[in-house]
């Protein structure tokens, strides 16, 4: 298991494993973000965005996944951070969601991916209501490490939000155990 | 949750669960404006083909405008709602017989069909209903209120019942001797014997009507009773169980399944108008089941047949405790069925909707066939039905009898069935067949005695073939031994057993796969291809001199496209199952508009993208309703007109660069151009006759709300028409054409793509944005002179193109395109079309045309409307392929809002035009 919560030899021994989970960590405008990665199909660098007119601006546009069209957003505009340029660091990472029509995948951009870890849900506190700049519903809870706070993403919230698919909501909500 | 209002007493209506609520559509849902088009779509095209007199195709009618109004019950804005409420009110009445023009009411159902349709397209770009619902609503009102002697009908409210208003109480007591006649009747006489001629009809075919219910002298004369509605409506459920009994034998069961919803449809129509609220929403239910099983969203297994027969047991049981009170005007239902059983009953067919349905039969039948494999013999249904306790062998002694007996039914019982003979005339001929006519057979002798048609004969005696074909299973399910799911089952018993027996070499040449799988592998063979030209277009290959390179090269790009085609083939099938179904529905019709017609097809192996097949089926039956109606003249008309007395209709259908042609042509009487020009001016459709061309007058004949009909008639002229023929193809990306040569017959041609998948586009540049534009749509392109741009008040821009002015649309400010041209004349303009009206598309360059496969956008973007989906081009970008209806409405919005900034520096000449 991860070092993370062996520092402490009493709460060690009151983890409970069963409540592990993998989140993969990426960064955007120097915070650290969590998310789960059952979530996740796969990680690309940057490709070729097609734009597509009528959609607000987070909505990148369209990018060719082996001869699947997906949708793209960026998650900086989404959230309201300020614009950068992209890197050679900067990710697609490709995300499957569930909707009624059967699975779908939309590509999120992040400034970069670093690592897998595991975290335990019971050290997952319930987002606090402000001190962060984007809107607490998208936020699943705050994760501690040894060294940092993670934020645990809503990712099915996000990608489903009203202002993105400028319609109602179509996902199909996933039961949390 | 509420609990809906208007549960009976008996059984509560059960809530639905909270997630199939979120999930799947049901009557308490949002609002969802393209299931509304849908549904309009579906009504107005039942409504153009119905017969005023088919009291079960009204209420089919009836079903589709209640479903609508579950749909748009929950809008803000009320007006189209009370538009359903006094649709249904209106049908009602129709239906019930009480009022006096049935042809005119039906028109107003045309017209409020239409209204809807309106509000609709008002709705989709937020507008509100305005005096249009209230005026309409007056005019019903007035309508029902003439009728019904009453002095107004102040409100339209839930639906009245039939019981209350003194009006009904008059009928009902003028009624008691028409309600005995109604009995004494041989249509009735015919009903409640066990094998009704009609029986045989619907066995293949659900959508044409079936004889007797056609039969106007059994109709005219009865008033809609509630015995008529139990005797009919159990025939039909049980036919129906007949129909999915056999689902399975058939080699597409999806299809044959599907072919019984128009059948359920109607009885939800039926049994809502009695006010039979549990079994209108178990019909529902089991519509909503057939409508996932035949759009693939749950894959069909003999589960899902077991619980629809089930559910139709359920709906017979219920429409067997209908009984007419003695007042002879109202009706008691008390079905015997527990709350908790109807229950359970609709839980399964919930869950079955999700395909979630696990049932025990399935792998009982899975096992046992696979005993039975061993035994080489195939097994008759009589032995594995005694095997498996169903019935017992002394039963099945009984039942082969009555299966014998049946077969030898006797051509005067049926004469006396159906009515045609009286016993006293039938002993008399029997008489004469023992003393002086020996020899002769019965049919001859009756004919020569005058007591019947030499054609009763003939049908007579089809009938009689038939009863020879009954099958043990249909004795079973008449005589109610057995419940119905069970013979199912014992009768897939008996089909593994076959192929257990040794004729898998039939069977096993298909695959069933899913839609998913396959369009995934399309999808990578795609991408394959254009990986391939990538591969071998690379420039450090180019230089490659070596000649085995360059063989193997060309090898792997054969390959691949021989891959690729062999793709897109899985998605075809063979035309000629729809073809064969119109020949009979020309048949039939021929026979009811009294014409003597041959009926010829041609080209029907061509094959066609499997989703296609049943979209263009409604407007194909409507075509052809169309040209035996209007277009093929009576035998007498065509002798005078030197013509051969029997009218020729070919359907033919063939491949032509790159489109699926298929052509529907007549040699009638043609298009009376004077009088359609003249119709149009009269509905304003059109402001001036004046220099129209052939192929401008015969496009009048696609416009909303024309007809050339003087009179209203049964079948057609209601104004509801081709419009909706052009619509349900132009949503296939076709296109319809019409021409007609006045005396010579008329040619109605449809134009398709290929496949759904592939589109044949213009790939055009705007600003630094490529879009794809489809071709079907593009009229012509050109670069416009300076003279030819004008701008018109409150109208925009326009081009002149030849003598008609066009409305200019910059494709840079709707998708918002940055360094694209501002100046029409060093851009070019693309001509594109939509439902009739036309635009001029200002685009930079056209780069090349291509031919693109389709890919969805996702639910992520399904509301952007420029955009009617995604592709791969070439070098390996997404291509985004412009939606030219979604265009028209941007550009309407773009109106609507403020006027186009007069930025250029363009001279204004449009005083000149006003």
């Amino acid at each position: 298991m991860s070092g993370d919560q062996q520092h402490n030899p009493a709460t060690a021994l009151a983890v409970d494993h069963s409540l592990d989970m993998k989140v993969l960590r990426f960064e955007l405008a120097g915070e650290f973000y969590g998310l789960d990665i059952l979530k996740i199909r796969e990680i690309n660098g940057m490709m070729d965005i097609t734009s597509v007119p009528q959609t607000p601006q987070f909505m990148r546009g369209l990018i060719n996944l082996r001869g699947k069209v997906i949708p793209v957003i960026d998650l900086r505009l989404k959230f309201g951070l300020p614009e950068e340029a992209y890197t050679e660091r900067t990710s697609i990472i490709v995300i499957e969601f569930k909707t009624v029509t059967g699975p779908t995948q939309m590509g999120i951009v992040v400034d970069r991916v670093s690592e897998v870890i595991t975290i335990n849900k019971a050290d997952i506190e319930p987002p606090p209501d402000f001190g962060t700049s984007l809107k607490s519903d998208y936020i699943k809870g705050m994760a501690k490490t040894k060294t940092q706070v993670l934020i645990i993403l809503d990712i099915d919230l996000i990608l489903t939000d009203e202002d993105l698919t400028f319609g109602p909501k179509t996902v199909v909500a996933e039961e949390q155990p | 949750m509420a609990r809906p209002a208007g549960a009976s007493p008996i059984f509560a209506w059960r809530p639905w669960p909270q997630a199939a609520l979120e999930v799947v559509g049901n009557p308490i849902m949002p609002f969802d404006p393209e299931m509304l088009a849908d549904q309009l779509n579906r009504a107005s095209l039942d409504l153009v083909m119905l017969s005023s007199d088919n009291l079960l195709e009204i209420s089919s009618v009836l079903g589709q405008v209640q479903a609508m109004a579950a749909n748009v019950g929950d809008l803000p804005d009320p007006g189209p709602a009370q538009t359903v409420e006094a649709l249904t009110e209106l049908l009602r009445d129709i239906i019930r017989d009480k009022l006096p023009d049935r042809d005119l009411a039906l028109g107003l159902v045309g017209e409020g069909l239409s209204l809807l349709q309106d509000l609709a397209r008002r709705l989709a770009v937020g507008q509100a209903s305005d005096g249009e619902v209230q005026s309409f609503l007056a005019k019903i009102n007035e309508v029902l209120a003439a009728a019904q002697a009453q002095p107004s009908l102040t409100s339209l409210g839930p639906a009245t019942e039939p019981i209350e208003g003194p009006a009904e109480k008059e009928a009902a007591a003028a009624n008691p001797a028409g309600q005995g006649d109604d009995q004494a009747s041989p249509a009735k006489s015919l009903k409640s014997s066990p094998f009704r001629p009609r029986k045989i009809s619907s066995r293949s075919e659900v959508i044409v009507p079936t004889p007797t219910l056609v039969r106007r002298e059994a109709y005219l004369s009865q008033k809609l009773t509630v015995d008529y509605f139990k005797a009919d409506f159990t025939a039909a459920l049980e036919d129906l169980q007949m129909k999915l009994v056999t689902v399975e034998h058939k080699t597409d069961p999806v299809v044959a399944m599907s072919e019984t919803l128009p059948m359920f449809r109607t009885i939800l129509g039926g049994v809502s108008l009695l006010d039979l609220d549990e079994l209108a929403k178990l019909t529902a239910d089991i519509i909503g089941l057939l409508d996932y099983v035949s759009t693939e969203q749950v894959s069909h297994s003999a589960a899902i047949t077991d619980i629809l027969l089930k559910a139709c047991t359920f709906l017979i049981e219920g429409l067997a405790t209908l009984t007419l009170n003695p007042d002879g005007r109202s009706w008691a239902f008390a079905p015997a069925w527990s709350e908790v059983e109807l229950a359970n009953l609709k839980e399964m067919l919930w869950d079955a909707r999700q395909g979630m349905l696990v049932n025990d039969i399935t792998n009982k039948v899975v096992t046992s066939s696979l005993g039975g494999a061993s035994t080489a013999k195939p097994k008759k249904l009589g032995e594995i039905l005694v095997e498996k306790g169903l019935i017992s062998q002394n039963d099945l002694g009984g039942l082969i009898q009555a299966q014998k007996s049946v077969r030898a039914i006797r051509l005067g019982e049926i004469l006396l069935q159906e009515g045609l003979i009286t016993e006293d005339e039938l002993n008399q001929a029997l008489e004469r067949q023992k003393g002086p006519d020996n020899g002769r057979r019965l049919g001859e002798i009756l004919v020569s005695m005058g007591c019947l048609e030499h054609e009763h004969v003939e049908e007579a005696l089809k009938l009689q073939e038939g009863f020879k074909e009954t099958k043990l299973g249909e004795i079973l399910l008449k005589k109610k031994i057995g419940a119905p799911e069970k013979v199912a089952a014992a009768l897939r018993e008996q089909k593994l057993s076959e192929v257990g027996g040794g004729q898998q070499a039939a069977t096993v040449n298909t695959v069933k796969v899913e839609t998913q799988k396959l369009d995934g592998l399309i999808d990578l063979v795609g991408e394959l291809v254009i990986t391939q030209s990538l591969v071998t277009s690379n420039a450090s290959i180019k230089i490659l001199k070596e000649q085995k390179i360059i063989k193997d090269l060309a090898q792997v790009s054969r390959i691949t496209s021989e891959l690729q085609r062999n793709a897109m083939s899985l998605r075809m099938v063979q035309i000629s199952q729809t073809f064969r179904k119109m020949n009979r529905l020309v048949r039939d019709l021929a026979h009811k508009f009294e014409k003597d017609v041959e009926f010829s097809s041609q080209g029907e192996e061509t094959e066609i993208d499997r989703n296609m097949v049943e979209s263009i089926y409604d407007p194909l039956v409507h075509m052809i309703r169309n040209s035996l109606d209007h277009g093929l003249e009576p035998p007498q008309e065509r002798v005078a007109a030197g013509k051969h007395p029997k009218g020729l209709l070919t359907l033919k259908a063939y491949h032509q660069g790159g489109n699926v042609v298929i052509e529907l042509s007549d040699d009638g009487r043609g298009l009376n151009r004077e009088k359609a020009v003249a119709k149009a001016l009269e509905r304003g459709l059109i402001q001036s006759g004046e220099g129209l061309s052939p192929q401008a007058i015969h496009n009048l004949v696609f416009l909303p709300g024309f007809s050339t009909k003087d009179q209203v008639t049964d079948i057609s002229g209601r104004g509801v028409g081709m419009d909706v023929v052009r619509k349900s193809i132009e949503t296939l990306r076709g296109k319809v054409d019409f021409s007609s040569e006045p005396g010579q017959g008329s040619t109605i041609t449809i134009r398709l793509p290929l496949t759904l998948a592939i589109i044949d586009g213009m790939i055009v540049r705007v600003g630094d944005f490529r879009y794809i534009l489809p071709t079907i749509s593009i009229n012509e392109s050109f670069r416009p002179k300076p003279e030819e741009y004008f701008t018109v008040r409150n109208q925009g821009e326009m081009i002149k193109v030849r003598d008609t002015l066009l409305p200019l649309v910059r494709l840079s400010r709707i998708v918002r395109a940055t360094g694209a041209t501002s100046d029409p004349a060093s851009g070019l303009v693309v001509v594109v079309e939509n439902e009739g009206q036309r635009c001029c598309l200002l685009v930079d360059e056209v780069l090349g045309k291509q031919e693109v496969v389709i890919k969805s956008l996702g639910e992520a973007l399904k509301y952007v409307r420029t955009l009617a989906g995604g592709t791969i081009l070439g070098d390996g970008q997404v291509g985004l392929i412009l939606d030219v209806s979604g265009l028209f409405e941007a550009r309407e919005l773009s109106l609507g809002g403020a006027l186009p900034s007069r930025t250029d520096d363009w001279e204004m000449s449009d005083e000149s035009w006003n």
